[in-house]
């Protein structure tokens, strides 16, 4: 009885406490909105700082797994890779385990660790916000130690952002400067660069194909900028397109055919044309310059360049061919528009040269019609192309070499050292 | 009639006077429910709640040419705090460094040389920033290229922006409901009890948040009746 009587005590106190806390909570909440109220956009982007501590197996980086890891993380634009040499001999000597109370010291929020041996990749990732026990844990393997190390970039990137990386997936272009001017394709990180032309003249202009096997490249090995197409990995060129005058700029459609610019006709236009050749269609049909064709990621429509405006803009089509809408205004030259791959946001990035005659790299928002600007300050940079993910974006430099930028984050790394041209990232790698 | 005096008589009695109580207190929490409950069903409060307002100030500068291509927006600088203690007059300054090499000392090796080169070719090409540009009346806390809005809650939004950081690769498109903050703030700016009101789901998302008030600390002392201010903190 005395113990039924004390709960039944103890359940009024509590009641009343509990009525109490709900009416405060109440009288609290009624105050706040009772506050003025204002609204927070536009937030900047912080890149996460991550811990990358030496790789176990790689002493004195042997394998290149360390430094490929490193330069994959860095290049997303979403990590700010921590330092090494600033962490204790503790966290250096800890293997795959991991302590978070440690890794907080050293100012981590994340900690990717891998071990490497014989051709196999072993990764782990920690949040140091939640405990030891680790993220990701998974071992990889494949005949070249970099691809295993790619498909572990790619986990770590999806374990953060829902989506995973773009590494294994390449990157063509048209070798310039001192030396041969073929095509030539190098890794996402610039690594492996392999030439696969063997046409002894120039070559410009190179565009993957949608499934990433093949090449169209423009040469000028019959003294006519035909359209050529080559095997991704190398081997004897197919020319295409031979007809007389321009026979350039071709872009793959995701649908199959390339569109192109042809100019037996007289004057530069757009056209259609299948994998062997055969014209289809003309796209375009004015007095004015027609080229550099990118199609929308369903293929329904074509943004191209145009200088029918009296000066060269960015212009979008139906991809049959059709009325044309010009959607840049700002700037008086922009041209090498490319289509995001992401269907849901739809963007153009293209080169713009701005009023002080600086070339840089835009992008257009193309249901706003909002321009933003990716490069700035740091020479001339041109010919910019999207990763399969529409996350990042590659272009030349007058700096020299090939640049990877998160366009979200501003983050710029320089992947491939040399003078080249018209970068086309190819699709994602398999998976 | 003798009250019982033995200990065994008084624990009988409270133990008969209990279950009284025990109802008392029951109705009483009864009572106190329902007044809560009745007080909760009033009609609505006098003060209607106000509705989010975009407050924007417009950054100080040169306005833009309308047809020219845009410019990265550089964030607001921060003042230097004034220089309380000259270095030279530091007697624990470290030494003054080095001065760095002339491309043009004989005495330089071929490779320092060449590396100089290098950095001034480099420095050459990169482009020196611009002035700020935006209004001839606006502010360095601007970030917009337009003012709208309540003139404290302008500076507030641009204040607490200077702190607004989504760490990178946090899709924030897929955040349906963003977070809301309250915080209160003193007679000098002060911000205090900094505490969200509605999350979004996403912790991440909530901290940054939350951490833009928090860092941001103290504000410009408010005008007469604004004693505190509700944030939404959209991407």
């Amino acid at each position: 009885m005395r113990k039924v009587t004390r709960r039944l005590l103890l359940l009024g106190a509590a009641a009343l406490l509990s009525i109490s806390s709900t009416s405060s909570r109440a009288r609290a909440q009624s105050a706040d909105d009772d506050l003025p109220a204002v609204r927070l956009s536009g937030a900047g982007v912080e890149l996460m700082k991550l811990g990358l501590p030496r790789v176990e197996g790689d002493q004195g980086g042997s394998t290149g797994a360390g430094e490929t890891l490193t330069k994959d993380l860095d290049m997303t634009g979403l990590f700010q890779v921590l330092d090494p040499s600033s962490f204790p001999a503790q966290l250096q000597g800890e293997g795959l385990g991991f302590s978070s109370a440690l890794w907080t010291q050293v100012g981590a929020q994340a900690v990717v660790k891998m071990r490497v041996s014989g051709g196999q990749v072993e990764g782990r990732v920690y949040v140091v916000a939640r405990g030891d026990t680790a993220q990701l844990s998974k071992v990889y393997s494949a005949a070249d130690v970099r691809d295993a190390v790619h498909q572990f970039a790619n986990d770590v990137v999806k374990s953060f952002t829902g989506q995973p990386g773009i590494f294994g997936s390449r990157i063509a272009l048209a070798l310039t400067g001192k030396g041969s001017h073929e095509i030539a394709v190098v890794d996402a990180d610039g690594g492996r660069m392999s030439v696969v032309t063997k046409m002894g003249s120039d070559c410009l202009l190179p565009a993957f194909s949608p499934s990433g096997g093949e090449i169209a490249f423009t040469s000028y090995l019959r003294n006519n900028p035909d359209l050529y197409i080559v095997s991704a990995g190398g081997g004897r060129a197919r020319r295409t397109s031979k007809w007389p005058g321009l026979n350039t700029g071709a872009a793959w459609a995701p649908n199959g055919g390339l569109a192109l610019t042809l100019s037996h006709e007289g004057n530069a236009e757009l056209y259609r044309i299948g994998t062997d050749g055969a014209v289809q269609a003309r796209l375009t049909s004015n007095p004015a310059i027609d080229s550099s064709p990118s199609f929308s990621p369903d293929g329904s429509q074509i943004a191209f360049v145009s200088n029918r405006g009296g000066s060269p803009q960015i212009y979008v089509m139906p991809a049959g061919g059709g009325a044309p809408k010009r959607v840049t205004f700002q700037g008086k030259y922009n041209q090498t528009p490319r289509w995001s791959p992401r269907a849901d946001k739809p963007q153009i990035a293209f080169t713009g040269r701005d009023e002080r005659g600086v070339f840089d790299v835009f992008i257009l928002d193309v249901r706003s019609g909002r321009v933003d600007r990716v490069t700035q300050g740091k020479g001339s940079n041109l010919d910019p192309t999207w990763s399969p993910d529409g996350k990042l974006l590659a272009y030349v430099s007058s700096r020299g070499g090939l640049f990877v930028q998160n366009p979200e984050t501003h983050h710029e790394v320089q992947v491939w050292r040399g003078s080249a041209s018209s970068p086309s990232w190819g699709p994602a790698p398999k998976r | 009639m003798v009250e019982p005096t033995s200990r065994h008589g008084m624990r009988r009695a409270s133990g008969r006077g209990l279950p009284g109580l025990v109802i008392t207190i029951a109705l009483h929490g009864g009572i106190l429910a329902a007044v809560a409950v009745a007080g909760s069903k009033e009609e609505p409060p006098l003060i209607v709640s106000h509705d989010f307002v975009v407050a924007e100030m417009v950054k100080l500068g040169k306005p833009r040419e309308k047809f020219w291509l845009p410019r990265i927006q550089q964030p607001a600088r921060a003042e230097a705090p004034p220089q309380t203690l000259k270095v030279a007059e530091d007697p624990n300054a470290a030494a003054a460094p080095k001065e760095a090499p002339r491309p043009d000392d004989p005495k330089i090796s071929k490779d320092l040389k060449r590396a100089l080169d290098r950095a001034r070719k480099l420095e050459a090409l990169a482009t020196p920033d611009e002035p700020d540009e935006g209004s001839a009346t606006g502010s360095k806390l601007g970030t917009s290229n337009r003012e709208i809005g309540d003139q404290y809650q302008a500076q507030v939004v641009g204040m607490l922006h200077q702190n607004y950081n989504f760490p990178a690769g946090i899709n924030v498109d897929q955040i349906n409901n963003p977070p809301e903050i309250a915080f209160h703030i003193g007679g000098d700016g002060t911000i205090a009890d900094v505490h969200l009101t509605k999350p979004s789901g996403n912790s991440f998302v909530d901290d940054a948040c939350v951490d833009a008030a928090k860092l941001t600390a103290k504000l410009p002392p408010p005008p007469a009746g604004v004693r505190g201010m509700r944030v939404q903190c959209e991407k």
